[in-house]
């Protein structure tokens, strides 16, 4: 590929739209009683209805339904109160059924949008909204094996009929840092919401690009291009790069861009053609005879609503308003769903948010980074514990570097202890005791008369000095803190 | 109704069936009856009148979220032509 110029560049506008699947985290599949699970035995979770055997019926898992509401409530969609399933009829050996039981005309959620920020390419801060066209519902398809023998492809039915929503964006991102924000923030919001794991590597979170390019100003869509297996946000960043430098190329040399789908190579961060995309119409929707439409009354989507897990946005406000947070410690701590329910308990635990939002942010996630991306609720550390330790910082009996450079690593050996008699054993205690502790200053000074008149006349730096002695004469016991304001005290 | 050949012909792709030149004068004609027949339904005006998408009153025949039935693998595969211990065989498709 020739280097276009940054001018040539320029003078573009990439337009992208995203089809994100999620797998949802059901027991079973979606229209049968199969358990729905990763990683299985190859065709040991399938049914009789999902190898498509003659004469079984389809039946609606509930749960299938009110994840996906959840979704959409999370996203301000409108909810379909009468929602049907329709048949996408196809031939593919991963789908015994010859169709792909979806939804066409009637999709479970409408419209809504998708709230993201990002730094654009200059570094600027951009906060909008990405608007959402509608989330469905529908079952994966079988995994099929290619290069597992020479002349056959090898089938593997356990993920026909895991529960998916499609969740399908308005042709409304223009960056690959706002499409990758805008990725990040659905695999936020379904890992909060507890119906996908989010997991793009094993595929529970996949995501499709459409892109087309136009001239910046331009009321005409170009030719849209449709790429897919990327298995990380970062590819699939790196596939808008790419794809969207292919396009240009060929609209500034007068190529035709076909209408098709291409798969993006990581090694090569390269797209291929993969075949020509059919016209919608030959999927032949229609609706499925063997389901029967689904109903949502204001009672069931009331109820839904309730049942929600707190929304990073929710929590965010409630750290800033009521905990007293500053925003960047605010997202910090929302960024995951585990963090912020830790944090939460923990500063119940302390009582001073301020200080557990400290330690969350500071040892906590330290370790949870450097130990293979722990979640929050693994750290061996209990709640309690913790809330003892911070507790002590607190009432001044231990320094916050003793409590974190020699205490926490203790108690990460051996979660058992109690940070007290830690800090009793070790003689970490501060000694916080005014009247004891003015007794070794009275002492320091008296000690070093021309330094205190030095000191006096303005060399203020001798500070240092005085403290060091205080502290040695203590022990390290002493509390520096109130070493400082007792020598200014008697210094001042 | 008129129905061309390319138009018989991609239908029959569609389901995977093969049409032979021999069967196509008897098909065409077969369909344009049936198409016919059904296009007296466009005299009707339904303006005002909802998409019917189910006959059957019932609505929310739903489960609950719990496993059961499934089937063995060796159960599974037993009726599948070509297979191996673990896994069903297609002819290779690649795309």
């Amino acid at each position: 590929m020739t280097e276009l110029s940054p001018d040539i560049l320029s003078k573009y506008e990439m337009v992208i739209g995203l089809e994100v699947h999620c797998q949802l985290q059901t027991q079973t599949k979606i229209f049968a009683t199969d358990t729905n699970q990763f990683g299985a035995e190859p065709n040991t979770n399938v049914s009789v209805l999902t190898l498509a055997h003659p004469g079984t019926l389809p039946k609606l898992n509930k749960k299938a339904v009110e994840y996906a509401i959840r979704m959409g409530l999370a996203c301000g969609c409108d909810i379909t109160r009468h929602t049907i399933f329709d048949r996408k009829n196809y031939f593919y050996p991963d789908l015994p059924k010859g169709f792909q039981t979806s939804q066409d005309k009637f999709p479970i959620c409408v419209g809504g949008g998708v709230a993201v920020k990002f730094k654009d390419k200059n570094g600027q801060t951009c906060e909008r909204t990405v608007k959402v066209h509608h989330i469905h519902l529908e079952e994966d398809a079988g995994k099929s094996v290619h290069d597992g023998a020479a002349t056959d492809t090898l089938l593997d039915y356990n993920r026909a009929g895991t529960p998916l929503i499609e969740m399908v964006s308005d042709p409304d991102l223009h960056s690959a840092e706002e499409t990758g924000a805008y990725l990040t923030e659905v695999r936020r919001l379904v890992r909060y919401l507890d119906i996908c794991d989010g997991n793009m590597e094993e595929g529970s979170l996949r995501c499709d690009l459409n892109i087309s390019v136009r001239l910046h100003g331009a009321k005409q869509l170009g030719v849209k291009v449709e790429v897919k297996n990327m298995n990380s946000i970062r590819n699939v960043m790196r596939a808008v790069e790419v794809e969207f430098r292919r396009q240009v190329e060929m609209v500034e040399n007068n190529e035709t861009i076909l209408m098709e789908t291409r798969s993006y190579d990581p090694e090569t961060n390269q797209t291929q053609g993969m075949r020509l995309k059919e016209t919608m119409n030959d999927y032949r929707y229609f609706p499925e005879p063997d389901l029967a439409p689904v109903v949502i009354s204001d009672e069931w989507l009331a109820r839904i609503e309730n049942e929600m897990p707190p929304l990073p946005r929710q929590l965010f406000d409630k750290f800033t308003n009521e905990y007293g947070l500053s925003n960047n410690h605010a997202a910090v701590l929302t960024d995951s769903k585990d963090v912020a329910l830790y944090f939460e308990q923990l500063g119940q635990a302390v009582g001073n948010y301020q200080a557990a939002a400290n330690w969350t942010i500071g040892p906590v996630k330290t370790y949870l980074n450097e130990n293979n991306d722990l979640t929050a609720n693994q750290f061996p550390v209990s709640i309690q514990t913790l809330a003892n330790l911070i507790q002590l910082v607190e009432q001044n009996k231990v320094s916050n570097s003793t409590a974190t450079q020699k205490i926490l690593p203790l108690l990460l050996q051996d979660s058992t202890q109690s940070p007290l008699e830690l800090a009793q054993q070790n003689n970490w205690l501060q000694n916080s005791d005014a009247g004891a502790l003015e007794q070794i200053i009275d002492q320091v000074l008296a000690a070093m008369p021309d330094k205190v008149k030095e000191y006096q006349k303005g060399k203020k730096g001798l500070m240092g000095l005085f403290v060091g002695e205080i502290m040695k004469q203590s022990k390290g016991s002493a509390d520096p803190k109130m070493v400082n304001q007792l020598l200014a005290q008697k210094l001042g | 109704m008129k129905i061309e050949k390319e138009t018989l012909q991609k239908i029959a792709h569609l389901a995977r069936l093969e049409v032979k030149p021999e069967e196509e004068v008897a098909l065409l004609a077969s369909m344009e009856s049936v198409l016919s027949w059904m296009e007296q339904l466009n005299e009707l005006d339904t303006t005002n009148v909802k998409p019917l998408t189910h006959i059957a009153p019932e609505t929310n025949v739903l489960r609950d979220d719990a496993p059961k039935s499934q089937l063995a693998r060796h159960q599974a595969l037993r009726n599948s032509p070509v297979k191996d211990d673990t896994f069903f065989r297609v002819p290779k498709v690649m795309e």
